[in-house]
């Protein structure tokens, strides 16, 4: 036997530079070779290695996390919620799609649903699904989830009342990974009931965990009126929590809501002024980095618009950088996904609906994947990029 | 730098030696040895008379080719450079790594002894196509597949619960 060819004599630093640039999945395969590629596969270093690189080598995986309904015969009104269904998309933007399992979760947790994806990590948590068979206002177990490594931590419970939202995401500056949770806090006054379509006001109490840290600690209560008829969610984004909020009561003056979580500054970005009036519908999350949101005509849908703050905090920096021409009758849920490298956009519409727009032809492809349309089931579907970052042991991130 | 637009009164190439591990020399010129960090670090110091390098872990067969792949990078970027300077489109960088993607497709054995010497010589641009390479040729395949492609002895004590 030819002892030249045994990859594991090159050096250190090149059998780390070869791993980092592996898919996750392969990677962790590869701890499987021979014991000196399992030690080196467990090299602190080779977390913010691979880490960093993932995304620049390759477009993120599509990862739909399924979460199967089933209503239970002994039972009016328990369900069982069961995501081992769940499963990675590979190769999206490469047009060579193929779909992988996604590692099972350990049963206890086999109802949970994404509370948010940061990293390669994923929170999970007890999602509006299957609070029926809970108290509505308990909230239960929270978990942070490496799927690839199987890594598991189980968050310290947040005993607020009335949780409506989490957001997961990660703290550039300080490199840590947090939960955020928020609770509507209504004024004294305010009565047991109210209507769900008038404009109000109430404060926004946003409460911080962060991983590795024992308690729930409050970062500030911000004021808060929320955009009546549209769902909107929070994300965290470049150190700052970010959500869709009116400015004024009684005025169409929606835009992006922002809380920095470093200094603490609250700050309001409007949106388009073309777009901020009362017939049209938005959706608002991140896309490429940036913050978009979706315009189109809630009546009578001809095109979708996609809008980019390009700048955080400046109104004008908003740009129109997508307008996909819709053909459909019904059309709704719509949400881009990610941007390729090759600049195709995934979007995702009418629940279960698939394609990939390109801006240059104007073009919609659809895909479609089996498996994917069963009935009673709810479907998450995010950009997914597989790491080796571990949800226990933080400090790792300090090693480059 | 401005005669090296008249290539008539261009001085005559210096040339520097490089001995292989087997006891060969290679002629090569300047510009294409200094391709190597660990040539050109050092280098200004050397004696002109005085430029042979013995290179211990570098067999002949391992050097012609690192020796190709320097020559044709310098080529490249001068004409790429030539072509910018005259603003005329030129697809040299497409053809650059058209031609890199040829030149590492060998055989796993010549692909490690290049990924050595590139790492040797310090030749980062050789060195990060080799590294490449070598995670291309594990992306996608089973353990045991990985084993006979690198010539790995089994000695895991982990299942290998992921061979699908």
């Amino acid at each position: 036997m030819d002892q030249m060819a045994c990859l594991w004599n090159v050096p250190e630093d090149i059998s780390l530079n070869i791993f980092s640039r592996l898919h996750i999945r392969y990677l962790i395969r590869c701890k499987s070779v021979c014991k000196s590629w399992y030690t080196l596969i467990s090299n602190p270093y080779l977390v913010p290695m691979h880490l960093s690189r993932a995304p620049q080598l390759r477009d993120p995986d599509i990862l739909v996390f399924v979460n199967h309904i089933k209503r239970l015969e002994t039972d009016e009104i328990a369900y069982h919620i069961d995501n081992t269904k769940s499963f990675t998309i590979e190769n999206v933007g490469c047009n060579d799609e193929s779909k992988k399992p996604l590692p099972v979760l350990p049963p206890h947790l086999r109802s949970f649903g994404v509370c948010g994806s940061c990293n390669g990590l994923l929170c999970l948590g007890d999602s509006g699904l299957h609070r029926p068979v809970t108290d509505p206002m308990k909230i239960g177990e929270l978990y942070v989830w490496n799927p690839f490594t199987g890594e598991i931590l189980q968050l310290p419970t947040c005993n607020t009342i009335g949780i409506h939202a989490f957001s997961f995401g990660q703290n550039p500056i300080l490199n840590e990974y947090m939960v955020l949770a928020m609770t509507k806090v209504y004024p004294d006054d305010f009565g047991d009931f109210y209507d769900a379509s008038e404009d109000y006001e109430c404060e926004l109490k946003i409460e911080m965990c962060t991983l590795g840290s024992a308690s729930w600690t409050i970062i500030r209560n911000v004021p808060f009126i929320p955009v009546t008829s549209h769902s909107s969610g929070y994300f965290l984004l470049d150190g700052a929590l970010h959500w869709l909020a009116r400015k004024e009561i009684n005025q169409y003056s929606v835009g992006i809501s922002s809380l920095d979580l470093g200094n603490q500054t609250f700050q309001f970005t409007p949106l388009p002024p073309e777009i901020a009036h009362d017939d049209r519908c938005y959706h608002f999350g991140t896309l490429g980095g940036c913050l978009y949101t979706v315009d189109f005509d809630r009546h009578s849908p001809s095109h979708i618009d996609i809008w980019i703050l390009k700048q955080f905090g400046v109104m004008e920096s908003w740009s129109k950088v997508y307008v996909i021409s819709l053909d459909e009758e019904n059309f709704y849920a719509f949400r881009p996904v990610c941007v390729f490298k090759c600049g195709e956009v995934l979007i995702v519409f009418n629940n279960n609906s698939w394609a990939l727009y390109d801006p240059k032809s104007g073009r919609r492809r659809e895909i479609r994947f089996l498996g994917t349309g069963d009935r009673g089931s709810s479907r998450q579907v995010f950009a997914y990029t597989g790491t080796l970052v571990s949800p226990t042991a933080m400090p790792c991130n300090e090693l480059l | 730098m401005k005669d090296s637009f008249n290539p008539s009164i261009e001085p005559p190439k210096k040339t520097v030696t490089l001995v292989s591990s087997d006891g060969y020399d290679f002629e090569v010129e300047e510009e294409v040895a200094l391709e190597s960090q660990v040539i050109k670090d050092g280098f200004e110091d050397k004696a002109v008379d005085d430029r042979e390098y013995l290179l211990f872990n570098v067999h002949s067969d391992t050097l012609e080719l690192i020796i190709k792949y320097c020559e044709k990078h310098v080529s490249s970027r001068k004409s790429i450079s030539a072509a910018a300077a005259s603003s005329s489109s030129s697809n040299g960088e497409e053809a650059l790594k058209e031609w890199d993607e040829h030149f590492i497709s060998v055989d796993t054995n010549t692909l490690y002894d290049i990924l050595m010497a590139a790492d040797y010589l310090n030749i980062k641009s050789l060195l990060d196509l080799a590294i490449q390479k070598v995670a291309d040729t594990i992306h996608g395949r089973s353990p045991e597949q990985i084993r006979k492609k690198f010539n790995i002895e089994n000695d895991s004590i982990i299942d290998p619960w992921a061979s699908e």
